[in-house]
């Protein structure tokens, strides 16, 4: 009797066990291929907006391009002040590209994209993905 | 020395890697636990979908803590059997996770995240070591009986 007590509660455990673990995604129903984006805490010099999927872009050119997938940012070697970038996210989940100094601080769902601009200062701003620490990166203004 | 104290004495060398067993178990479980529940918020904020990938991490930091008090309080077969259920079914899931691409279906949001990190490969392996030891404390307690 008391075996079987224990295993109706083991049951319940094995399913919640198999739900938990391991990382997230998008529900079904949101998984978008549209831009879609958020920012906080954004100062003056470096605004925000919603965008489309822009083309590929290259270091130091106005418009820059940091992408996202299996959970790492690739990054252009470096990019102009004030520029646009459009961030890429080619996940299941949503990221972040928030600087830890301050500075920008933007949201990108899973597969979209948005866009924010860079610090007028030039300088070396360290990045991290706020929903998942393991995440880094460094976007260079020059 | 007498049959009777030679009996004494393993017997209580059987009683001290029991505990020791349980402890293990235990442990590793509060690891798991503490994994979990550290990351839950991050991971609510990135897949939200479902009851949330947040959600289902205190779940299984709950589920492990609860494991980790009754394995630790009583040694019984049901304790050893839940941990091993728990630490098993997290493993399983975190290694599905990781490699299997599996969409969102029902509360539950697609969990796909084709890395490893640090926090992610403690929990893993606190999982796989709970398993284990629950296992083995399984098997042990299980002899026992069967000698009886």
């Amino acid at each position: 009797m008391t075996r079987r007590i224990a295993l109706l509660g083991i049951i319940p455990a094995l399913a919640l066990g198999l739900a938990a673990c391991g990382s997230s995604t998008p529900d079904a129903g949101s998984s978008s291929t549209s831009s879609s984006m958020s920012s906080m805490d954004m100062p003056s010099s470096s605004g925000s907006s919603s965008s489309t999927a822009p083309s590929s872009s290259s270091s130091d050119s106005a418009e820059a391009v940091i992408s996202i997938a299996d959970f790492a940012y690739t990054v252009p070697a470096s990019v102009a002040p004030g520029a646009t970038i459009t961030i890429k996210n080619s996940d299941s989940q949503a990221h972040t590209v928030t600087s830890k100094e301050g500075g920008f601080d933007v949201k990108v769902d899973p597969q979209g994209t948005a866009t924010m601009k860079a610090p007028t200062k030039p300088g070396s701003y360290k990045f991290v993905c706020s929903f998942h620490a393991n995440m880094t990166g460094t976007l260079v203004v020059k | 020395m007498s049959a009777d104290r030679r009996h004494s004495s393993g017997a209580a060398g059987r009683s001290r890697a029991a505990l020791a067993l349980r402890a293990l178990v235990a442990v590793a479980l509060l690891v798991d636990a503490v994994v979990h529940l550290r990351l839950a918020t991050g991971y609510q904020a990135s897949a939200p979908g479902g009851v949330g990938a947040g959600t289902l991490f205190r779940v299984e930091a709950v589920a492990a803590l609860v494991a980790a008090v009754w394995v630790l309080s009583r040694g019984s077969r049901s304790a050893n059997l839940a941990a091993l259920v728990v630490g098993l079914s997290a493993v399983a899931a975190v290694v599905l996770y990781r490699y299997v691409d599996i969409p969102a279906f029902g509360p539950l949001p697609a969990m796909y995240e084709p890395v490893w990190f640090p926090e992610k490969v403690v929990s893993a392996v606190a999982e796989g070591v709970a398993a284990a030891a629950a296992g083995l404390g399984l098997l042990v307690g299980g002899n026992r009986l069967h000698r009886r």
